[in-house]
Protein backbone atom coordinates (compact mmCIF):
# COMPACT_ATOMS: atom_id res chain seq x y z
CA UNK A 1 0.00 0.00 0.00
CA UNK A 2 1.21 2.94 -1.43
CA UNK A 3 -1.38 6.02 -0.76
CA UNK A 4 -0.92 6.12 2.91
CA UNK A 5 -2.04 9.41 5.02
CA UNK A 6 -0.10 10.43 8.12
CA UNK A 7 -2.00 10.66 11.09
CA UNK A 8 -1.32 12.55 14.26
CA UNK A 9 -2.87 13.15 17.47
CA UNK A 10 -1.19 15.17 20.12
CA UNK A 11 -2.45 16.45 23.15
CA UNK A 12 -0.29 19.44 25.20
CA UNK A 13 1.08 16.83 27.40
CA UNK A 14 2.47 14.82 24.79
CA UNK A 15 2.16 12.63 21.34
CA UNK A 16 -0.42 10.25 21.90
CA UNK A 17 -0.05 8.58 18.39
CA UNK A 18 1.46 8.84 15.63
CA UNK A 19 0.88 6.17 12.49
CA UNK A 20 0.41 6.01 8.66
CA UNK A 21 -3.02 4.81 7.80
CA UNK A 22 -5.20 3.94 5.12
CA UNK A 23 -8.14 5.99 6.14
CA UNK A 24 -9.63 7.18 9.05
CA UNK A 25 -12.81 8.39 10.11
CA UNK A 26 -13.13 11.33 13.05
CA UNK A 27 -15.96 12.88 14.60
CA UNK A 28 -16.31 16.42 13.51
CA UNK A 29 -18.89 18.94 14.80
CA UNK A 30 -20.73 18.46 11.59
CA UNK A 31 -21.12 14.80 12.15
CA UNK A 32 -18.55 11.96 11.54
CA UNK A 33 -16.00 12.63 8.37
CA UNK A 34 -13.81 10.08 6.45
CA UNK A 35 -10.85 10.87 5.03
CA UNK A 36 -9.01 9.31 2.34
CA UNK A 37 -5.83 9.78 0.88
CA UNK A 38 -5.42 12.74 -1.27
CA UNK A 39 -8.28 14.92 0.69
CA UNK A 40 -8.13 18.13 -0.09
CA UNK A 41 -7.01 20.79 2.59
CA UNK A 42 -8.76 20.91 5.75
CA UNK A 43 -9.51 22.87 8.89
CA UNK A 44 -12.14 21.73 11.26
CA UNK A 45 -13.35 21.33 14.90
CA UNK A 46 -13.71 18.12 16.63
CA UNK A 47 -16.27 17.29 18.90
CA UNK A 48 -15.52 14.57 21.92
CA UNK A 49 -15.53 11.27 20.03
CA UNK A 50 -13.99 8.48 18.47
CA UNK A 51 -11.49 8.00 16.20
CA UNK A 52 -11.35 5.10 13.99
CA UNK A 53 -8.25 4.49 11.58
CA UNK A 54 -7.84 1.65 8.95
CA UNK A 55 -4.57 0.50 8.86
CA UNK A 56 -3.40 -3.34 7.21
CA UNK A 57 -6.82 -4.11 6.74
CA UNK A 58 -7.45 -3.61 10.64
CA UNK A 59 -9.33 -1.01 13.03
CA UNK A 60 -8.02 0.92 15.83
CA UNK A 61 -9.69 3.20 17.83
CA UNK A 62 -9.16 6.68 19.83
CA UNK A 63 -11.18 8.25 22.25
CA UNK A 64 -10.62 12.07 21.85
CA UNK A 65 -11.94 15.31 23.52
CA UNK A 66 -12.87 18.66 22.47
CA UNK A 67 -9.75 20.11 19.96
CA UNK A 68 -9.32 20.41 16.01
CA UNK A 69 -8.04 18.78 12.73
CA UNK A 70 -5.43 20.37 10.51
CA UNK A 71 -5.48 18.21 7.37
CA UNK A 72 -2.89 18.97 4.32
CA UNK A 73 -0.52 16.94 1.79
CA UNK A 74 -1.55 13.90 3.61
CA UNK A 75 -0.54 14.53 7.00
CA UNK A 76 -3.37 14.80 9.18
CA UNK A 77 -2.55 16.43 12.13
CA UNK A 78 -5.35 16.47 15.98
CA UNK A 79 -4.89 18.59 18.83
CA UNK A 80 -7.43 17.95 21.14
CA UNK A 81 -6.55 17.99 25.08
CA UNK A 82 -7.13 14.62 25.62
CA UNK A 83 -6.81 11.20 23.64
CA UNK A 84 -6.83 7.83 25.22
CA UNK A 85 -5.87 4.60 23.02
CA UNK A 86 -8.06 1.96 23.79
CA UNK A 87 -5.79 0.27 26.27
CA UNK A 88 -5.30 3.51 28.34
CA UNK A 89 -8.52 3.56 28.88
CA UNK A 90 -10.06 2.57 32.50
CA UNK A 91 -13.79 1.37 31.96
CA UNK A 92 -14.81 1.65 35.34
CA UNK A 93 -13.90 5.42 35.78
CA UNK A 94 -15.69 6.69 32.42
CA UNK A 95 -18.73 4.61 33.51
CA UNK A 96 -18.83 6.65 36.98
CA UNK A 97 -18.24 9.55 34.75
CA UNK A 98 -20.62 9.13 32.79
CA UNK A 99 -23.55 8.43 35.41
CA UNK A 100 -22.44 11.38 37.20
CA UNK A 101 -22.88 13.75 34.37
CA UNK A 102 -25.93 12.02 33.95
CA UNK A 103 -27.18 12.67 37.24
CA UNK A 104 -26.01 15.97 37.25
CA UNK A 105 -27.69 16.56 33.40
CA UNK A 106 -31.25 15.82 35.35
CA UNK A 107 -30.62 17.63 37.95
CA UNK A 108 -32.69 21.09 37.50
CA UNK A 109 -31.33 23.36 39.99
CA UNK A 110 -30.03 26.37 39.07
CA UNK A 111 -25.96 26.47 40.17
CA UNK A 112 -24.86 23.39 37.09
CA UNK A 113 -23.54 24.50 34.75
CA UNK A 114 -25.51 21.91 31.99
CA UNK A 115 -22.92 23.14 29.06
CA UNK A 116 -20.00 21.38 31.38
CA UNK A 117 -22.23 18.25 32.19
CA UNK A 118 -22.65 17.88 28.92
CA UNK A 119 -19.29 17.92 27.28
CA UNK A 120 -18.34 15.20 30.70
CA UNK A 121 -21.15 13.07 29.69
CA UNK A 122 -19.79 13.30 26.11
CA UNK A 123 -16.29 12.70 27.03
CA UNK A 124 -17.23 9.62 28.78
CA UNK A 125 -19.57 7.95 25.99
CA UNK A 126 -16.78 8.34 23.58
CA UNK A 127 -14.11 6.60 26.02
CA UNK A 128 -16.70 3.75 26.80
CA UNK A 129 -17.49 3.39 23.11
CA UNK A 130 -13.68 3.16 21.77
CA UNK A 131 -13.26 0.06 24.43
CA UNK A 132 -16.41 -1.62 22.96
CA UNK B 1 38.77 28.41 71.83
CA UNK B 2 36.00 26.39 71.84
CA UNK B 3 36.29 22.80 73.15
CA UNK B 4 36.58 19.27 71.02
CA UNK B 5 33.68 18.81 72.46
CA UNK B 6 31.28 21.43 71.33
CA UNK B 7 32.99 21.19 68.03
CA UNK B 8 32.20 17.95 67.81
CA UNK B 9 29.10 19.05 68.35
CA UNK B 10 28.75 21.44 65.49
CA UNK B 11 30.04 19.00 62.61
CA UNK B 12 27.12 16.54 63.44
CA UNK B 13 24.89 19.31 62.81
CA UNK B 14 26.23 19.91 59.99
CA UNK B 15 26.25 16.85 58.63
CA UNK B 16 22.80 16.56 59.23
CA UNK B 17 22.03 19.33 57.25
CA UNK B 18 24.04 18.89 54.60
CA UNK B 19 22.41 15.48 54.44
CA UNK B 20 18.79 17.37 54.25
CA UNK B 21 19.97 20.04 51.40
CA UNK B 22 21.45 17.07 49.47
CA UNK B 23 18.59 15.08 49.61
CA UNK B 24 16.19 17.82 48.16
CA UNK B 25 18.55 18.82 45.93
CA UNK B 26 18.22 15.43 44.29
CA UNK B 27 14.48 15.48 44.60
CA UNK B 28 14.57 19.02 42.69
CA UNK B 29 16.72 17.71 40.22
CA UNK B 30 14.56 14.99 39.18
CA UNK B 31 11.12 16.88 39.09
CA UNK B 32 13.18 19.49 37.32
CA UNK B 33 14.00 16.91 34.74
CA UNK B 34 10.22 16.09 34.53
CA UNK B 35 8.78 19.51 34.12
CA UNK B 36 11.45 20.14 31.61
CA UNK B 37 10.53 17.40 29.45
CA UNK B 38 6.82 18.89 29.62
CA UNK B 39 7.69 22.04 28.66
CA UNK B 40 9.53 20.87 25.48
CA UNK B 41 6.30 18.79 24.77
CA UNK B 42 4.17 21.75 24.92
CA UNK B 43 6.04 23.89 22.54
CA UNK B 44 5.20 22.06 19.46
CA UNK B 45 1.43 21.90 20.26
CA UNK B 46 1.66 25.44 21.26
CA UNK B 47 3.51 26.39 17.77
CA UNK B 48 0.46 24.42 15.87
CA UNK B 49 -2.26 26.93 17.62
CA UNK B 50 -0.35 29.70 16.43
CA UNK B 51 -0.27 28.71 12.92
CA UNK B 52 -4.14 27.79 12.89
CA UNK B 53 -4.86 31.04 14.55
CA UNK B 54 -2.94 32.67 11.89
CA UNK B 55 -4.82 30.81 8.70
CA UNK B 56 -8.02 31.21 10.28
CA UNK B 57 -8.09 34.52 11.55
CA UNK B 58 -8.41 37.38 8.71
CA UNK B 59 -7.35 40.86 9.57
CA UNK B 60 -11.13 41.43 9.75
CA UNK B 61 -12.12 38.97 12.26
CA UNK B 62 -13.18 40.77 15.53
CA UNK B 63 -13.78 37.44 17.79
CA UNK B 64 -14.23 39.14 21.33
CA UNK B 65 -11.23 37.04 22.57
CA UNK B 66 -8.99 38.84 19.78
CA UNK B 67 -10.33 42.31 19.49
CA UNK B 68 -8.96 45.08 21.67
CA UNK B 69 -11.17 46.58 23.87
CA UNK B 70 -11.45 50.60 23.38
CA UNK B 71 -11.27 51.96 26.46
CA UNK B 72 -9.16 49.41 29.26
CA UNK B 73 -10.53 50.58 32.61
CA UNK B 74 -9.59 47.41 34.92
CA UNK B 75 -6.70 44.72 34.38
CA UNK B 76 -5.56 41.74 35.87
CA UNK B 77 -2.19 39.80 36.69
CA UNK B 78 -2.34 36.22 36.95
CA UNK B 79 0.59 35.78 38.85
CA UNK B 80 2.37 32.35 38.98
CA UNK B 81 4.89 31.48 42.36
CA UNK B 82 5.77 28.87 44.20
CA UNK B 83 4.05 27.45 47.31
CA UNK B 84 7.52 26.88 49.25
CA UNK B 85 10.70 28.91 49.77
CA UNK B 86 14.19 27.45 49.87
CA UNK B 87 14.99 28.18 46.14
CA UNK B 88 17.13 30.84 46.27
CA UNK B 89 16.22 34.34 44.63
CA UNK B 90 13.39 32.72 42.82
CA UNK B 91 10.33 34.77 44.90
CA UNK B 92 12.12 37.96 45.56
CA UNK B 93 13.07 38.09 41.95
CA UNK B 94 9.35 37.95 40.98
CA UNK B 95 7.90 39.72 43.55
CA UNK B 96 10.82 42.60 42.54
CA UNK B 97 9.49 42.27 39.10
CA UNK B 98 5.50 42.54 40.19
CA UNK B 99 6.17 45.65 42.19
CA UNK B 100 7.72 47.53 38.97
CA UNK B 101 4.73 46.59 36.98
CA UNK B 102 2.51 47.86 39.47
CA UNK B 103 4.13 50.65 39.86
CA UNK B 104 4.04 51.52 36.48
CA UNK B 105 0.50 50.95 35.73
CA UNK B 106 -2.33 53.76 35.56
CA UNK B 107 -5.47 51.36 35.47
CA UNK B 108 -7.21 50.21 38.22
CA UNK B 109 -5.90 46.79 38.93
CA UNK B 110 -6.47 43.36 40.24
CA UNK B 111 -4.15 40.31 41.00
CA UNK B 112 -4.72 36.28 40.49
CA UNK B 113 -2.59 34.68 42.72
CA UNK B 114 -0.43 31.13 42.63
CA UNK B 115 1.21 30.08 45.26
CA UNK B 116 1.30 31.08 48.98
CA UNK B 117 4.63 33.45 48.67
CA UNK B 118 3.18 35.41 46.23
CA UNK B 119 -0.31 35.50 48.47
CA UNK B 120 2.05 36.46 51.41
CA UNK B 121 4.04 38.82 49.62
CA UNK B 122 0.70 41.03 48.24
CA UNK B 123 -0.72 40.93 51.71
CA UNK B 124 2.22 42.68 52.68
CA UNK B 125 2.49 45.16 50.28
CA UNK B 126 -1.26 45.36 50.21
CA UNK B 127 -2.16 44.47 46.84
CA UNK B 128 -5.62 43.96 46.02
CA UNK B 129 -5.76 39.68 45.27
CA UNK B 130 -9.13 38.94 43.67
CA UNK B 131 -8.34 35.20 43.68
CA UNK B 132 -5.75 32.81 44.65
CA UNK B 133 -5.07 29.28 44.26
CA UNK B 134 -2.33 27.26 46.70
CA UNK B 135 -1.18 24.10 46.54
CA UNK B 136 -1.11 23.30 43.19
CA UNK B 137 1.53 20.49 43.52
CA UNK B 138 5.08 20.09 41.57
CA UNK B 139 3.78 18.76 38.36
CA UNK B 140 0.55 20.80 37.80
CA UNK B 141 -1.65 18.79 34.97
CA UNK B 142 -3.59 20.17 31.81
CA UNK B 143 -6.72 20.11 33.92
CA UNK B 144 -5.53 22.45 36.45
CA UNK B 145 -4.47 24.93 33.48
CA UNK B 146 -7.87 24.81 32.07
CA UNK B 147 -9.80 25.42 35.07
CA UNK B 148 -7.73 28.78 35.88
CA UNK B 149 -8.10 29.32 32.17
CA UNK B 150 -11.53 28.94 32.48
CA UNK B 151 -12.01 31.43 35.39
CA UNK B 152 -9.62 33.90 33.48
CA UNK B 153 -12.02 33.86 30.57
CA UNK B 154 -15.14 34.31 32.01
CA UNK B 155 -13.77 36.78 34.03
CA UNK B 156 -12.95 38.56 30.73
CA UNK B 157 -16.30 37.70 29.22
CA UNK B 158 -18.11 38.98 32.03
CA UNK B 159 -16.18 42.64 31.81
CA UNK B 160 -14.67 42.35 34.87
CA UNK B 161 -11.35 42.99 33.04
CA UNK B 162 -10.00 44.42 29.59
CA UNK B 163 -6.97 42.71 30.09
CA UNK B 164 -5.45 39.92 31.35
CA UNK B 165 -1.61 39.35 31.86
CA UNK B 166 0.49 36.49 33.19
CA UNK B 167 3.37 37.10 35.31
CA UNK B 168 5.51 34.08 35.58
CA UNK B 169 8.95 33.03 35.69
CA UNK B 170 10.92 32.01 31.59
CA UNK B 171 13.39 29.13 32.34
CA UNK B 172 15.90 29.00 30.33
CA UNK B 173 18.36 26.72 32.14
CA UNK B 174 18.69 25.10 35.80
CA UNK B 175 21.12 28.59 36.53
CA UNK B 176 18.93 31.26 34.96
CA UNK B 177 15.14 32.04 35.54
CA UNK B 178 14.01 35.45 34.11
CA UNK B 179 10.56 37.20 35.36
CA UNK B 180 8.38 37.76 32.02
CA UNK B 181 5.03 39.00 31.47
CA UNK B 182 2.71 38.39 29.15
CA UNK B 183 -0.60 39.18 27.54
CA UNK B 184 -3.10 36.15 27.84
CA UNK B 185 -6.43 38.53 26.82
CA UNK B 186 -7.29 39.42 24.21
CA UNK B 187 -5.19 37.01 22.34
CA UNK B 188 -1.44 38.48 20.86
CA UNK B 189 -1.71 37.63 16.98
CA UNK B 190 0.92 35.28 16.38
CA UNK B 191 3.95 37.01 14.67
CA UNK B 192 3.81 36.08 11.07
CA UNK B 193 7.35 34.58 10.28
CA UNK B 194 9.23 33.72 6.89
CA UNK B 195 8.42 29.89 7.69
CA UNK B 196 4.24 30.15 8.30
CA UNK B 197 3.73 32.97 5.96
CA UNK B 198 3.50 30.19 3.10
CA UNK B 199 1.11 28.60 5.72
CA UNK B 200 -1.62 31.40 4.67
CA UNK B 201 -1.36 30.52 0.70
CA UNK B 202 -3.01 26.80 1.32
CA UNK B 203 -6.60 26.91 0.64
CA UNK B 204 -8.27 24.94 3.53
CA UNK B 205 -12.04 24.04 3.39
CA UNK B 206 -13.17 25.72 6.44
CA UNK B 207 -15.33 23.73 8.32
CA UNK B 208 -18.18 24.48 9.63
CA UNK B 209 -17.05 28.08 9.43
CA UNK B 210 -13.55 30.49 10.54
CA UNK B 211 -15.57 32.48 13.32
CA UNK B 212 -16.93 28.97 14.76
CA UNK B 213 -13.36 27.46 14.60
CA UNK B 214 -11.72 30.73 16.43
CA UNK B 215 -14.60 30.11 19.25
CA UNK B 216 -13.19 26.37 19.66
CA UNK B 217 -9.78 27.15 19.48
CA UNK B 218 -8.98 30.38 21.17
CA UNK B 219 -10.08 28.99 23.97
CA UNK B 220 -7.85 26.29 23.83
CA UNK B 221 -5.44 28.70 22.99
CA UNK B 222 -5.49 30.39 26.25
CA UNK B 223 -5.65 26.89 27.80
CA UNK B 224 -2.32 26.00 26.73
CA UNK B 225 -0.51 29.76 27.43
CA UNK B 226 -1.60 29.36 31.00
CA UNK B 227 -0.76 25.63 30.74
CA UNK B 228 2.99 26.32 29.24
CA UNK B 229 3.34 29.58 31.91
CA UNK B 230 2.34 27.06 34.42
CA UNK B 231 5.01 25.13 33.85
CA UNK B 232 7.41 27.04 32.71
CA UNK B 233 7.24 28.53 36.44
CA UNK B 234 7.01 25.15 38.01
CA UNK B 235 10.65 24.19 35.96
CA UNK B 236 12.11 27.36 36.71
CA UNK B 237 10.78 26.90 40.34
CA UNK B 238 12.51 23.27 40.50
CA UNK B 239 15.81 24.88 38.85
CA UNK B 240 16.61 27.68 41.20
CA UNK B 241 16.06 25.47 44.08
CA UNK B 242 18.23 22.48 42.90
CA UNK B 243 21.20 25.47 42.35
CA UNK B 244 20.47 26.91 45.91
CA UNK B 245 20.41 23.36 47.45
CA UNK B 246 23.53 22.27 45.84
CA UNK B 247 25.46 25.48 46.93
CA UNK B 248 24.36 24.99 50.02
CA UNK B 249 25.56 21.81 50.10
CA UNK B 250 29.00 22.83 49.01
CA UNK B 251 28.75 25.01 51.59
CA UNK B 252 28.18 22.68 54.34
CA UNK B 253 31.47 20.41 53.37
CA UNK B 254 33.49 23.68 53.50
CA UNK B 255 32.16 24.62 56.57
CA UNK B 256 32.99 20.63 57.76
CA UNK B 257 36.14 20.96 56.58
CA UNK B 258 36.89 24.12 58.37
CA UNK B 259 35.37 22.61 60.95
CA UNK B 260 37.24 19.10 61.10
CA UNK B 261 40.45 21.32 61.21
CA UNK B 262 39.98 23.61 63.88
CA UNK B 263 38.85 19.92 66.01
CA UNK B 264 42.29 18.55 65.42
CA UNK B 265 43.88 21.77 66.24
CA UNK B 266 42.18 21.77 69.57
CA UNK B 267 42.87 18.07 70.10
CA UNK B 268 46.41 18.45 69.65
CA UNK B 269 46.07 22.07 71.47
CA UNK B 270 44.83 19.54 74.62
CA UNK B 271 47.23 16.57 74.09
CA UNK B 272 50.03 19.48 73.83
CA UNK B 273 49.39 21.44 77.08
CA UNK B 274 48.74 17.74 78.84
CA UNK B 275 52.41 16.56 77.77
CA UNK B 276 53.74 19.89 79.11
CA UNK B 277 51.89 19.74 82.73
CA UNK B 278 53.18 16.09 82.79
CA UNK B 279 56.91 17.09 81.71
CA UNK B 280 56.63 20.14 84.07
CA UNK B 281 55.38 18.14 87.03
CA UNK B 282 58.18 15.87 86.42
CA UNK B 283 60.90 18.57 85.96
CA UNK B 284 59.33 19.51 89.75
CA UNK B 285 60.33 15.94 91.24
CA UNK B 286 63.66 16.20 90.31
Amino acid sequence: MADLIRLEVVTPEKEVFSTMVESFVFPSVMGNTGVLYNHAPLLTVLEPGVITYKKDNTEGKLAVSNGFLELKNNVAEILVSSAELPEEIDTARAEAAAERARERLHDKSKDIDHARAEAALKRALARLKAVQ
Amino acid sequence: MASARDIKRRIKSVKSTQQITKAMKMVSASKLRKSQSTVQSIRPFAHKIEDVILSVSSAESEHAFLRNRDKVTRVCYLVIGSDRGLCGGFNSNLHRFLDHILAAETHDYDIAVIGRKVKDHCARMGYPVSFNYTCIGDNPGFYQAQELARIMRTAFERGDYDEIYVVYSEFKSAMSQTPRVKRLLPVQRPERTEENSQLKDIDYIFEPDRNQILDTILPQYIDIMVYSSLQEAKASEHGARMTTMSSATDNASDMISKLTLSLNRARQAAITTEISEIVGGAAALS
